[in-house]
């Protein structure tokens, strides 16, 4: 990446620690908001250890690899709290324990840790995906309040952003990369832009009124990370 | 960004894997779901159950030792009513001797009424002899003869175990006299290790219709077995016979 590149990175780390900053500046008590914080958090996280062994001149890879189940759990749970009934609440709380599975087999036995994830990676993004479009149907199909005020509708419109062009980024690269390789540059420039707006949408749910928790029978409630 | 060559058929694999574990979730969150809906309406036919054997005790009791004591009283105040004397002396005595013996019967018939609704003799005896008395009534209320055996002395059990036990032989046994047009059976209990076994067989019979198969009395049976984890299992061919055989454990 060029200098003139540079900013928008840091630009782009910068705003991921926004919807952290929001559920601070917020005491929010919403379970929900919270474990996405925490989530938030750990990428953080993850990328000051990025930025710490990229100085170094060290592969840093694995880092990547490492955050991979760690964050897409902590996203699982905090969809668990949207969710109305124990069915789809434990369903989540399943599908976070069986992605490890998952992850653990991949990693352990096609993953090249020394590099970008080829299986991972686009695994996390596509579950993740599925959750957060299944979750914004839910929201504009239901609710007490309109759709646009409800958290769960901008932090899952905002992480379809950031996982849609993490997704992408993949095919669009190895298509530019043999005629246009200067276009590569720009094309994660463009994925960093839309990672910002992303974030800024998270963080616009995070700022939405509170809203009343999910409507249905609690058989067994989630479990709040504080 | 990538290194190596961006490969379809990965991404491919990789949405594969993000369905299954989402489905996969989904359906193990209904199974789980469905089960646990499942025990809590197990639990309260249990307790259903439970609360009608109670209730049947308890007004058998009350019938035995209320409403029968009553009756017999009231046969013996009769019978110690002085001779009248007069011209209808002979008559009054007639009528009274059968006033006397019509209340016999009616204490005969509460009686049975109420070993029916709940066998004292299970409490009082325990379950062997309970077992070998419901194999007599059979012959006398059915025209049914059945064989009673016990290879041995059967363990002390819960009242539970013992009144389930008990119903399941006397369901087995209705069944065999109404359905498999039989004049003979065997009812066969067996201690065995952690249980107690109960077997009902009859050969050379016909076989039970489906109604006798899916009727109320044998999934009662099956119910009430499965209530207390024990097994449950019932065969019929005209080659060989019907065979209900059913294991309680003796914890249970």
């Amino acid at each position: 990446m060029s200098v003139r590149g540079q900013w928008i990175i840091n630009a782009s780390i910068l705003a991921e620690s926004l919807p952290v900053a929001a559920a601070i500046a917020t005491r929010t008590r919403d379970p929900a908001r919270r474990w996405m914080a925490v989530a938030f958090a750990s990428w953080v996280l993850q990328d000051l250890a990025l930025w710490v062994t990229a100085v170094r001149h060290l592969n840093n890879h694995w880092i990547i690899h490492i955050g991979n189940p760690i964050t897409t759990v902590l996203f699982l749970l905090a969809y668990v709290w949207w969710m109305e009934d124990p069915v789809r609440q434990r369903a989540l709380r399943i599908a976070a324990g069986a992605y490890v599975v998952v992850w653990a087999i991949l990693f352990l036995t096609v993953e090249n840790v020394t590099t970008f994830s080829q299986y991972t990676g686009p695994l996390q993004a596509l579950v993740l995906m599925l959750v957060c479009a299944y979750a914004v149907v839910r929201a504009v199909g239901s609710g007490p309040a309109p759709v646009w005020r409800r958290d769960v509708f901008w932090i899952s419109i905002g992480l379809l952003l950031e996982f849609g062009t993490g997704l992408l980024m993949a095919p669009v690269s190895g298509m530019l990369e043999p005629v246009h390789p200067w276009l590569v540059q720009t094309a994660l420039a463009g994925k960093d832009a839309v990672n910002i707006l992303a974030y800024l949408l998270v963080t616009m749910g995070m700022l939405c009124p509170p809203s009343p928790l999910s409507i249905g029978d609690f058989s067994s409630r989630p479990v709040s990370p504080f | 960004m990538p290194t190596e060559p961006f490969e379809y058929w990965r991404l491919l694999i990789t949405a594969g894997l993000a369905v299954l574990i989402l489905v996969g979730a989904f359906v193990g969150s209904v199974i789980i779901q469905q089960r646990r809906y499942l025990a809590i309406t197990r639990s309260l036919s249990g307790r259903l159950m439970l609360a009608q054997e109670r209730e049947r005790s308890a007004v058998a009791r009350e019938l035995h030792d209320g409403l029968i004591q009553r009756v017999v009283l009231l046969g013996s105040e009769l019978s110690r009513m002085p001779p009248v004397a007069g011209p209808d002396a002979h008559e009054l005595a007639a009528w009274r001797d059968s006033f006397r013996d019509e209340l016999h019967d009616v204490a005969d018939d509460i009686r049975r009424i109420a070993h029916g609704m709940h066998p004292s003799i299970l409490d009082t005896l325990g379950l062997q002899a309970a077992l070998a008395s419901l194999a007599d009534e059979f012959y006398f209320s059915d025209n049914l003869t059945v064989r009673f055996v016990a290879e041995s002395a059967l363990p002390d059990t819960s009242s539970d175990v013992a009144l389930t036990l008990y119903r399941v032989a006397q369901e087995g046994l209705r069944n065999v006299a109404r359905h498999a047009g039989v004049s003979k059976a065997e009812l066969r209990a067996t201690p065995t290790p952690g249980g107690i076994m109960v077997e009902i067989m009859n050969d050379l019979g016909t076989v039970p219709g489906a109604g006798a198969r899916n009727g109320f009395g044998l999934k009662s049976v099956a119910e009430r077995v499965r209530l207390l984890n024990g097994r449950f299992s019932f065969k019929s061919d005209a080659a060989t016979g019907t065979r209900l055989v059913v294991w309680v454990p003796t914890n249970g």
